[in-house]
């Protein structure tokens, strides 16, 4: 086609315009397959560069790598397994103790690294300390699943103490929608104020010497407005932040072996870049392991941070100093400690406030591998 | 086309930038040293645009690739960042003087779009650019197109 320079600009200005407008569109509305085979492409194809860059980095940086951080004093491990232990049981019952692999506070389920093969089975009583956590609803050969009172729809049989007596109801679970209410057993045992006890009461069919045990629930509060005719009992409080981490099962029996924690995925780390062109240090590059998708970096027995992306043989990093992880932490005393979710374990080292990411050291990935999860 | 570097030339000193980059952004106050790819954007590209695009295009690209190998941004960002600073730089340019106050709101206008690309894209990955290091960016990208027309000069000086 002959087109007069005119008319030809034109008609390069108009396809330049359309390419730049879905450049544009691509970058302010991401589609994830685009965007993962695009980086693939520039990672896999860009590897030399990348290692050469690293190279020239490493170089200029000789010997400026941060001094390591001592050893924490205590792990989470050892501070939740001292927290999680229940007053002693009675009547041929043991506590087995058990690690949580996943947990999800807004839906009231957590779900535990062990499972019949351990002798756990449905209808287990689960608690923290003096908390109650909930009940096996689900168990696969590895796996449990435990419901706590605010799941969605979950039944509780409950006692709340008042002035005199102590009343007896069930406590539904509402899950997202908000705290378990109560539904009063017999009228007129509301209590007369707010913020009175509430306690595990059981089922008919459990142990005396659980219900008597009174674990923890949370407190009675009034929520809605009688006017309205929309008064309702509910209970406030939550599970314990050690029972995010391990908890304890009523057992008739100890397993034949201890439960141990889920075994973690780990592979080497060998770096290729240690810092990104356009953030500079707050985020690395690794060679990707085959085999799993890694979810965070470990260097020195610490976590240097979760891994963001991932693509063409490559892992990029995120450095998170311990005061950038948040509420993805948990602290005793000084020290952070992973929280866990999104396939990083938990209770890892992150350090202390004030630390700077590990900068020296052999590398791993690490991930938690998925579990089945039981079926209620 | 006498305005564009030749590929025997831009192409080592992209590569080079390119490897440099981390290193740079490691240093410190690495941070705030604006884009080295759109620095060889502005200075490879003239303006007003050549009749033949190719050459700008196939640059846009590559410098977007190369970023792209060295960051954990993804690619779509950085090609629409350099594009569309070239693009706005253009119009811009046409539009006014070409006078130094004017070439230095050309060049923050047109580095402000890339920029604000890159703090959009890493906050989707926890990555931050903090406002000191974004102006500082974009006035160290204006700054070098208001001083490009001399620094050229000099690098041209004894030639025909």
């Amino acid at each position: 086609m002959l087109l007069l320079p005119g008319a030809e600009r034109e008609r390069r200005a108009l396809l330049l315009g359309a390419a730049l407008l879905i450049s544009w569109v691509l970058a302010l509305w991401p589609q994830p397959a685009v965007d993962e085979a695009m980086r693939g492409a520039a990672h896999r194809y860009g590897a030399p560069i990348a290692r050469g860059a690293g190279w020239l980095e490493a170089w200029l940086r000789a010997g400026g790598s941060a001094p390591a951080s001592p050893a924490p004093e205590r792990t989470l491990e050892a501070v939740e397994r001292a927290a999680a232990l229940p007053p002693p049981l009675s009547g041929g019952l043991v506590w087995i103790e058990v690690p949580v692999r996943e947990r999800d506070p807004s839906a009231g389920e957590l779900l535990l690294a062990a499972g019949s093969r351990l002798g756990l089975g449905e209808g287990m009583v689960v608690a923290c300390g003096p908390h109650y956590v909930g009940r096996i609803v689900g168990v696969t050969a590895d796996a449990a699943l435990v419901r706590g009172v605010s799941a969605a729809d979950e039944r509780t049989g409950v006692a709340v103490e008042g002035a005199e007596a102590v009343g007896e109801c069930i406590a539904i679970g509402r899950g997202r929608q908000g705290s378990p209410v109560l539904n009063w057993i017999a009228a007129g045992g509301e209590p007369e104020e707010d913020g009175r006890e509430v306690s595990f009461r059981g089922r008919g069919s459990d142990p005396p010497a659980l219900a008597a045990l009174g674990l923890r629930i949370g407190r009675a509060v009034r929520q809605g407005d009688a006017a309205r005719g929309d008064l309702v009992w509910a209970i406030e409080g939550a599970w314990p932040a050690a029972a995010e981490g391990r908890v304890c099962v009523a057992a008739g029996a100890l397993p034949a072996e201890p439960v141990h924690a889920p075994e973690l995925l780990r592979a080497s780390a060998p770096p290729r870049l240690a810092a990104d062109g356009v953030f500079g240090t707050q985020a690395s590059c690794w060679e990707a392991p085959t085999g799993f998708p890694p979810a965070a970096l470990l260097r020195s027995g610490r976590i240097v941070g979760p891994v963001i992306v991932t693509g063409g043989g490559a892992a990029w990093v995120r450095m998170d100093p311990p005061a950038a992880w948040g509420a993805a932490a948990v602290a005793v005393g000084r020290e952070r400690f992973t929280r866990g979710g999104g396939g990083i374990p938990r209770g890892l080292w992150i350090g202390r406030e004030g630390d700077a990411p590990p900068g020296a050291g052999a590398a791993e990935f690490v991930r938690l591998p998925a579990a089945a999860r039981p079926q209620p | 086309m006498s305005g564009t570097p030749r590929w025997r030339v831009l192409l080592p000193v992209a590569l080079l930038a390119t490897a440099l980059a981390p290193a740079l952004r490691a240093a410190p106050g690495g941070a705030h040293l604006p884009d080295v790819w759109l620095l060889l954007a502005f200075g490879a590209i003239p303006v007003p645009a050549p009749f033949a695009w190719r050459r700008a295009v196939l640059l846009t690209l590559l410098l977007a690739f190369l970023r792209t190998s060295v960051s954990s941004l993804p690619f779509f960002p950085a090609l629409a960042g350099l594009g569309g600073a070239i693009v706005l730089r253009d119009l811009l340019h046409r539009a006014l003087s070409v006078e130094w106050p004017a070439r230095l709101l050309v060049g923050a206008c047109a580095a402000a779009l890339p920029t604000w690309l890159d703090a959009r894209a890493g906050a989707t990955l926890g990555l931050e650019l903090e406002s000191g290091v974004w102006w500082a960016r974009v006035l160290g990208a204006a700054a070098f197109w208001t001083a490009w027309p001399a620094a050229r000069r000099f690098l041209r000086r004894g030639r025909p």
